[in-house]
């Protein structure tokens, strides 16, 4: 297994990121994304980790800070959720997968970064998989995200402490029809018209957005056409909460299910002929 | 692939590559970023700091080098063993290997071209690493912002943080029973699982023992401690460090930065907005001000130790 650390020219900015390719030929190149604020490499070195495990199936990996994050250039203050990360997140799967010389893709993303990693399915045909680990997928209304910003202040504690306070508040939060929000939209459908999408969300993961993603993401499924549906997978794990990866045991789980589900995805046997690689110095 | 591992930013007045050395017990990735123009003779290496801070404070870390690397400085940054891209896990990390890790970051860069002298700087726990480094090495610059002076409380903090995830997560427990219970753990373990970091019992020994106020004792340079208050007061060890920094003979600089988010230096700086709808990052302004703060003293220490060697006798 190697390591190479890259700055990829994307517009005016320059996005670092490190490929990892196994000693032997890559089957397959995989993009590694992370939520708002996390480097390529993620917190504990998740990202790094998976990146190594891939290799020994022989699937090599890119690993990438968005524009104004970890190495990258530019500055970033407030990310607007699905914004320019996608182009961002594309154009260094393209440069890696160029490098590597193969033209097979997956793409792995949490957070914010799992709506990206959908998006990049959804643009990108020759992507065969997205796996999306705890997005939120609602676009919440005014109500709604007042309630959520509420949550914050000195009034949350109160309606705590008030039953029927607190029930009128969870009423809201719940009742409400919910929508997936624009990215989304955009890229669920089409992204499962060629590529598996997985979801991985844990049972310990109490946030009401987590929740509601839950509710919608079911809705989402009963709507699509049976080819785009044996695409879908939804996984909710025992073990978590899977928000910040806050725990070695979740770490460890994380990556073994990355990586399992990735090798059964892009088997050597299922590549198309030519399609190992080494990459291109 | 030999082409993407530079750039150059002419505007701003830097350019970066990246480079893969061994530093303490494997191989890592590290950025060295240079001068456009003009290179000065004094070069800077940034020690980060421990656990999720050097996550947190990461991007500190690569405005500083930038705005240093445009006044005319060579600057080294690097992921410390169990950290980021390097080749080790995080069971790993301690002082030892932070440490080790400096010196031989200090020892690269003397080996670039035009380099004359080195100085180091971090945050938090980093700005400890590179008080002890420049302490060891005698180097002749030293700058730190919020340093770690007692790694005592350090730890406790650390510990302290897992406590609060359980009483989150769990609404029960708390208090000394639950740090005892972690201190348990580590004694007979040999390890603890601090929100998703491994901390060995090694690491938390060797860091609750260090105090800069004993520590440092052969630093004779010029420093600089900068202090992040929400008031505009200086935290206590700053000033205290400031001191014994003085006593020992060296040029020591304390330089406040007031901001309102001053406490939550070091940890996680992304906060929700738009009703969980988007983040922003509340220390982005603040580590520009510190990058403007650390430019203007490096350029100063050096100018005027320039003059004074320049100075007909």
């Amino acid at each position: 297994m190697s390591e190479y650390p890259l700055f990829v020219p994307c517009e005016e900015e320059h996005l670092a990121a490190v490929l990892t390719v196994p000693d032997d030929a890559a089957t397959a190149l995989v993009l590694l994304l992370t939520g708002t604020g996390a480097p390529r490499s993620h917190r504990f070195q998740l990202w790094t980790r998976t990146a190594r495990a891939l290799a020994e199936h022989r699937i090599a990996s890119i690993r990438m800070d968005y524009r104004g994050i970890g190495d990258s250039t530019g500055r970033l203050l407030q990310p607007v959720l699905g914004d320019r990360r996608l182009d961002q997140a594309v154009t260094v799967a393209r440069a890696g997968m160029a490098i590597v010389g193969t033209t097979r893709l997956a793409v792995v993303g949490n957070c914010s970064g799992a709506i990206v990693a959908m998006g990049v399915a959804a643009q990108m045909p020759e992507c065969e998989a997205a796996i999306c680990i705890l997005p939120r997928l609602v676009q919440l209304g005014g109500v709604n995200r007042a309630a959520m910003q509420a949550r914050k202040f000195r009034i949350a504690g109160l309606l705590r402490r008030s039953k029927s306070l607190r029930r009128l508040v969870t009423g809201t939060l719940t009742g409400t029809k919910d929508v997936p929000s624009e990215p989304v939209r955009r890229s669920f459908e089409p992204a499962l018209d060629h590529a598996r999408v997985l979801f991985l969300y844990s049972e310990h993961d109490r946030d009401p957005y987590v929740g509601k993603s839950r509710r919608l993401l079911e809705q989402m499924a009963a709507k699509l056409t049976p080819a785009r549906r044996a695409r879908l997978e939804i996984e909710t794990t025992v073990e978590g909460p899977l928000h910040g990866f806050e725990s070695t045991a979740v770490q460890a789980m994380v990556i073994d299910w990355v990586v399992r589900s990735l090798v059964k995805i892009q088997r050597p046997s299922d590549a198309p002929a030519g399609a190992a690689a080494r990459p291109k110095r | 692939m030999e082409r993407y591992r530079r750039f150059e930013d002419p505007v701003g007045g830097f350019r970066e590559e990246f480079v893969q050395p061994v530093l303490g017990l494997g191989a890592t990735v590290g950025v060295l970023a240079r001068p456009m123009g003009e290179t000065r003779a004094v070069g800077w290496v940034i020690s980060h700091s421990f656990g999720l801070e050097q996550v947190h404070l990461g991007r500190l870390d690569v405005i500083v080098a930038r705005a240093l690397s445009a006044a005319g400085f060579p600057v080294f940054r690097f992921h410390g063993q169990g950290y980021g891209d390097s080749e080790r896990g995080m069971d790993v990390a301690g002082l030892s290997s932070h440490l080790a890790e400096s010196v031989g970051a200090v020892d690269l860069l003397k080996r670039v071209a035009g380099v004359e002298a080195v100085g180091v700087m971090g945050a938090r726990f980093g700005g400890a690493i590179a008080a002890l480094t420049a302490d060891r090495l005698e180097l002749p610059l030293l700058a730190m912002w919020n340093p770690t002076v007692k790694g005592g409380q350090f730890m406790r903090d650390f510990l302290r943080s897992q406590v609060l995830a359980d009483i989150v997560e769990t609404g029960e427990g708390g208090g000394a029973s639950d740090l005892q219970s972690i201190q348990d753990q580590l004694s007979t373990a040999g390890w603890a699982d601090i929100k998703g970091w491994t901390l060995t019992k090694g690491a938390h020994d060797e860091i609750a023992a260090v105090d800069l106020l004993i520590g440092v004792q052969r630093f004779r340079g010029s420093a600089l401690v900068g202090a992040v208050s929400r008031t505009g007061t200086p935290p206590s060890a700053a000033a205290a460090l400031t001191k014994r920094l003085r006593d020992l003979g060296a040029a020591p600089s304390l330089h406040v930065i007031q901001d309102p988010n001053a406490a939550q230096f070091g940890q996680f700086r992304w906060r929700t907005v738009d009703g969980g709808q988007s983040k922003r990052d509340t220390q982005l302004e603040l580590n520009e001000k510190l990058a403007e703060a650390t430019v203007g003293w490096a350029v100063s220490v050096v100018e005027q130790s320039r003059h004074e060697v320049e100075a007909p006798r």
